[in-house]
């Protein structure tokens, strides 16, 4: 080292040769070599000249959104969580949620019912209280569908969140007669009160988006219809082609009326309903997929729904005093029907819902269908879909954040929704507020004056620089000018050898699995055998060794062993049995039994001069997007299945949205993925192998595992919870749809003179963790947060109502 | 001469329609859209989505409307990327950073080409001369992504006399212009020694040094003028090039440019902050070329403007 402190002192001086020589002497002598011998990276004595309580990190680059109901990516969420908080917060180092605008909560046992008490001296950073209302509003705010928020998925755990979003979900605005066909001559059928909460089935009319000719009847007991949009042609009955491009083109692009809902079918794998319609007098069938909504007015194929949110159905204790008035919201429309029923009613089982036509103008949106409410101003009550055992823990996360609906709602009236997280209008609850916003430069923030631990806040100022470039954020770090490389700075994988070496090098576990995807539909992937085969023959050990050198854990399974909320004490405890059930010769690197598998698939693997060959086994495709790192994964992965089973593979990469367009029309074999867990739970990863997540791109579908994790859901011990989940996880690795690779790690620097830094697996630091001590040269791990975590004390309980756990519960309904 | 300033200028309008229709059709025939992203956005979202920004109308009926809005408003519409800002805040944020980014590199390509090119042209075949093109040579040849880290290594990581990046002072501005201004300042100082042999040699300037004009005289008075020729007709390309900013140079340096959004705004589909890019970047070209044109009038008597 030696030179780290020099640049504190004042431009050096000398002779002009020396000036102009020095350079290249330089240059020359030292280059890298002073590198080389330091404990650290760069200097470890911070300039005289930065205040030591102001904080310096990169952002990474400008944030998409400081709004905490659109944000959905990582640089805007480690941005949006000094601003703002929600009912709870992170917890220093294993992030689990601690006390932040809610200091208690109650729960109903099977995760259903949650109320929440708000702190009375919470604040908004101009001093008006954060209040039950806020949240209310925030997310139904993030729900309505004109917000068309990208991160909304978080949300729908909420009762009826899911339809309300999608627009599915609308009420009556006037007293309304279902009518029997979708046209205003036609009779009128049961009538619906003003304020019925209805569910739109199909929208009519509807355009017909194929040239295949409708089916004069639909055929029966067929459970599948296979589109293909390139030949056009309709296929029923395990591939059979029943319908051909019509000649003259059939109703394509037409306008067609929807006249009722027909039996259920599977369409292009995914969930729908065979739909009568009807043009010019001429009537048949065809999948909704193949019809696609008109723009502008029509009449909406509805059905009563009753199934709206009860919340508390029983408290305890019992509620002190009458509930204020629910907060006066505003639904497009204006016409505010009744709040919903505070009384639990028994909700009823599947009666005959009417069903019928309305004119679509009739309907307006109702957020008060949706399952939050403010009870009074330090009372949330939220009553969830299904059983969501992770529920406190996504109260953390920044969709679920309060908003200021006077702040908000101006801006949207006025058409510029997105303007208000501007530094002059924005107000926000969190430690800091905003202060300078400079577009694709920095973003600085000060301390909130009514955060609640405003005096213990030891860093006054944040300065969160813009900086994309690797090599830029390095050469800041290393000249000081960076206290922290901030939470979505990777390191670049050239410098990780070097790096890690230094004593400010940060490594831990990430919420993240590296997976490899297969098109399920496609030979010779279609052969849960052959996927395990290929799984088998992948040495992922090496592969972390010697391709990523970054220190990940080889995945035998989906879900990382080191999530929270019980997986990982899960992990453990099965380890030391010895009842692991992913160390198993089935599901650790094993050549020889992936051998045993691709021969039982039929193609035997045989031993040639040249290594392995599989007989008769087609050339697979890994496909990913174009990036240094994904490459050499896919090269050591080409390489181990020829070496092991004598496949074969071609590499194919594409530009990132490219590939997500080809992967969603399914054009692809092998494509590598990864999963960011949303929570710390082990639902997240599961979830995209459920049969109707939008994120199961592998078209694998089972029944049995979708029931599982239902079950899992609902199983108000943690213990028991989690063991079903790895029970699901099991049936998911049998037949394994994606290939986990590894587990991800996350490096990082940070100076030694940061106090209270410790890596967690969300990979986000609070600033108010930390601390700054110019005085010190050393790393040092002792020190805690600035600010220590407060628990919250043991949840009260609520009663729920009986039987809210039914694994056939009815999937929100898939219009087209 | 007004008359030909005024028609040229005018000219910029039709040519600028024509390659923002293409570059409109084009972004829009890029697989993938705006909103993409590893986790599948519901369909009823993204129609929102589509409506919000008015992708699911026609093209044709889109075209019309950023037309539209563009000439009444000269607005050039939302950016699909950062919600936030608009295409014209976004120029009128980073523009005048690259704009000055770019005259001060201009400025040193032109005070040190100048010279060196001169240098190697009356000293030709000395060791001057040798050197100088040596020079030169090495500046053409070495990409900006090679010569940027090098002077932040020697400057600022050893020597701590300047900033490693970013946009703050003066001090921060030094290291970005050489970089930006170095090569071009060595193709400068080749054209101009080029320029500069073929002038020296014709018959005028033998008749000025016939006349006993001093040495000095002849070169700055008579020679200069032909010799830069050649570096003037490249000022309109290249000045317009350093003006929006050299993309490895602000993304080096990190500063806050126009540069970066080049290649950006199509990674991005962000299709208006790609026809705002381009626009800026076209317009600029051709104002530059009609520039050097009349400058082309000014200095050789040959040239008429028509």
């Amino acid at each position: 080292m030696g030179r780290t402190d020099e640049r504190a002192l004042p431009t050096r001086r000398g002779p002009w040769p020396y000036r102009l020589a020095a350079p290249l002497i330089v240059a020359l002598s030292l280059g890298g070599c002073s590198d080389e011998k330091s404990e650290y990276f760069g200097t470890t004595v911070r300039a005289s000249n930065l205040d030591p309580t102001t904080f310096y990190l990169n952002a990474g680059g400008d944030p998409e959104y400081l709004d905490p109901g659109m944000a959905h990516d990582t640089a805007s969420a480690s941005l949006i969580l000094q601003l703002f908080e929600g009912l709870t917060t992170y917890a220093h180092g294993d992030m689990h949620p601690v006390q932040a605008a809610a200091s208690s909560w109650d729960q109903s046992d099977d995760n259903r019912f949650f109320r929440f008490h708000l702190r009375p001296e919470g604040r908004w950073s101009d001093g008006k209280q954060v209040t039950a209302h806020d949240f209310a509003y925030a997310w139904r705010r993030a729900l309505r569908p004109s917000t068309a928020s990208q991160a909304i998925s978080n949300l729908y755990v909420v009762k009826n969140a899911e339809p309300f979003n999608l627009g599915k979900l609308k009420v009556t605005g006037r007293d309304l007669a279902l009518k029997a066909a979708p046209n205003a001559e036609s009779a009128d059928g049961e009538r619906l009160a003003k304020g019925t909460a209805v569910l739109v089935i199909a929208r009519s009319p509807m355009k017909v988006i194929t040239a295949i000719a409708p089916f004069a009847a639909v055929p029966s007991g067929l459970p599948l219809a296979e589109y293909d949009k390139k030949s056009d042609e309709l296929a029923v009955d395990q591939g059979k082609t029943v319908a051909k491009k019509a000649e003259d083109g059939g109703w394509k692009d037409a306008e067609v009326a929807v006249i009722e809902e027909g039996p259920a079918v599977e369409c292009s794998g995914a969930p729908d309903h065979w739909y009568r319609v009807e043009k010019d007098g001429a009537r048949g069938y065809l999948p909704g997929c193949l019809l696609g909504a008109v723009k502008g007015k029509g009449y909406a194929l509805v059905r009563r729904y009753d199934d709206l949110p009860t919340f508390v159905p029983v408290a305890e204790p019992p509620p002190p005093a009458l509930p204020p008035a629910p907060p006066a919201d505003a639904p497009d429309g204006g016409a505010a029907p009744e709040a919903p029923p505070e009384v639990a009613a028994e909700p009823p089982k599947a009666p005959a819902a009417p069903m019928g036509f309305v004119d679509e103008a009739d309907l307006v949106q109702d957020e008060s269908v949706v399952g939050v409410r403010a009870k009074d101003d330090l009372t949330l009550e939220v009553e969830l879909e299904r059983p969501t055992p992770y529920f406190l823990d996504l109260t953390s996360y920044q969709t679920l954040f309060p908003l200021r609906e006077d702040v908000v709602e101006p801006f949207r009236q006025r058409g510029e929704p997105d303007m208000w997280t501007r530094p002059e209008s924005i107000v926000s609850n969190g430690p800091y507020m905003l202060d300078t916003w400079k577009f694709r430069y920095e973003i600085t923030m000060k301390r909130n004056p009514h955060f609640r631990d405003f005096d213990k806040l030891k860093i006054h100022r944040i300065v969160a620089m813009e900086i994309e470039a690797y090599h830029a954020t390095m050469n800041l770090y290393k000249a000081g000018d960076l206290d922290y490389m901030g939470d979505s700075t990777s390191l670049p994988p050239e410098y990780i050898p070097f790096l890690k070496t230094k004593r400010d090098y940060r490594r831990y576990f990430y919420l993240s699995t590296y997976w490899y995807e297969l098109n399920t539909r496609k030979p010779p992937v279609d052969n849960p055998l052959v996927r395990r085969a290929l799984n088998l023959s992948i040495d992922k050990e090496q592969l972390v060794d010697k391709v990523t050198q970054g220190g990940q854990i080889p995945a035998t399974h989906y879900v990382p062993d080191f999530v929270g909320l019980g997986y990982a004490d899960a992990v453990k405890a099965d380890r030391a049995a010895g009842t692991d059930p992913f160390a198993t010769p089935d599901t650790v690197f094993n050549p020889e039994g992936a051998r045993k598998l691709l021969a039982e698939a039929g193609y035997p693997v045989e031993k040639t001069d040249e290594g392995y060959r599989a007989r008769g086994f087609p050339s697979l495709e890994i496909l990913y997007n174009t990036s240094e790192g994904h490459k050499a994964i896919a090269v050591a992965v080409q390489d181990m299945w020829k070496r092991h089973l004598g496949v074969s593979a071609t590499l194919r990469n594409e530009e990132w949205k490219v590939m997500l367009k080809n992967v969603r029309d399914g054009n692809f074999q092998v494509v590598r993925f990864g999963w960011v867990g949303d929570f710390n739970h082990a639902h997240t990863w599961l979830d995209t192998f459920m049969s109707q997540s939008p994120n199961n791109r592998t078209g694998w579908a089972s029944p049995e595992f979708d029931a599982t994790v239902r079950k899992a859901a609902a199983i108000a011990d943690p213990k028991e919870s989690i063991r079903t989940y790895r029970e699901a996880e099991k049936i998911a690795v049998e037949a394994m749809p994606k290939i986990p690779l590894y587990f991800y790690t996350k490096q990082t620097l940070v100076k030694p003179w940061v106090l209270g830094f410790e890596g967690n697996p969300r990979n986000l630091q609070l600033v108010k963790w930390f601390a700054i001590d110019p005085q010190r040269h050393e790393r040092t791990d002792e020190v805690g947060p600035a600010i220590a975590d407060v628990e919250f004390p043991p949840p009260g309980r609520l009663a729920s109502v009986a039987a809210p756990c039914d694994p056939n519960m009815p999937a929100p309904e898939a219009a087209p | 001469m007004i008359g030909f300033i005024v028609k040229r200028l005018l000219s910029i309008i039709p040519t600028l329609l024509v390659v923002a229709t293409l570059v409109f059709l084009m972004v829009r025939l890029v697989p993938g859209g705006p909103f993409d992203s590893e986790r599948t956005v519901p369909p009823e979202i993204q129609a929102q989505l589509d409506a919000k920004y008015h992708l699911s109308d026609p093209v044709l009926v889109q075209y019309k409307d950023w037309l539209v809005a563009l000439v009444t408003e000269g607005d050039l519409g939302p950016t699909f990327k950062y919600p936030n800002r608009s295409v014209n805040e976004i120029i009128a944020l980073s523009l005048p950073i690259s704009m000055t980014l770019g005259f001060f590199a201009m400025l040193f390509a032109l005070v040190v080409g100048i010279p060196l090119g001169v240098v190697g042209a009356i000293r030709q075949n000395t060791w001057k001369d040798t050197a100088a093109m040596a020079a030169a040579m090495v500046g053409v040849s070495v990409p900006r992504f090679v010569l940027a880290p090098i002077l932040i290594l020697v400057f600022s990581l050893n020597l701590y006399w300047l900033p490693v990046a970013r946009w703050e002072s003066w001090r921060h501005m030094i290291l970005p212009i050489i970089c930006s201004g170095l090569p071009t300042a060595a193709y400068i100082a080749r054209l101009t020694r080029g320029g500069m042999l073929e002038v020296i040699h014709s018959d005028f300037i033998r008749t000025a040094r016939a006349k006993g004009l001093s040495e000095r005289r002849v070169i700055l008075k008579h020679a200069l003028k032909g010799g830069l020729l050649p570096v003037v007709s490249y000022l309109g390309p290249g000045f317009s090039a350093l003006l929006v900013g050299s993309l490895v140079v602000e993304k080096i340096f990190n500063i806050p440019g126009m540069g970066r959004y080049f290649v950006e705004a199509a990674t991005n589909r962000d299709y208006n902050l790609v026809m705002g890019v381009m626009l800026v970047y076209g317009f600029l070209l051709m104002f530059f070329n009609t520039v050097v044109d009349i400058a082309y009038a000014l200095i050789d008597p040959r040239v008429e403007l028509k």
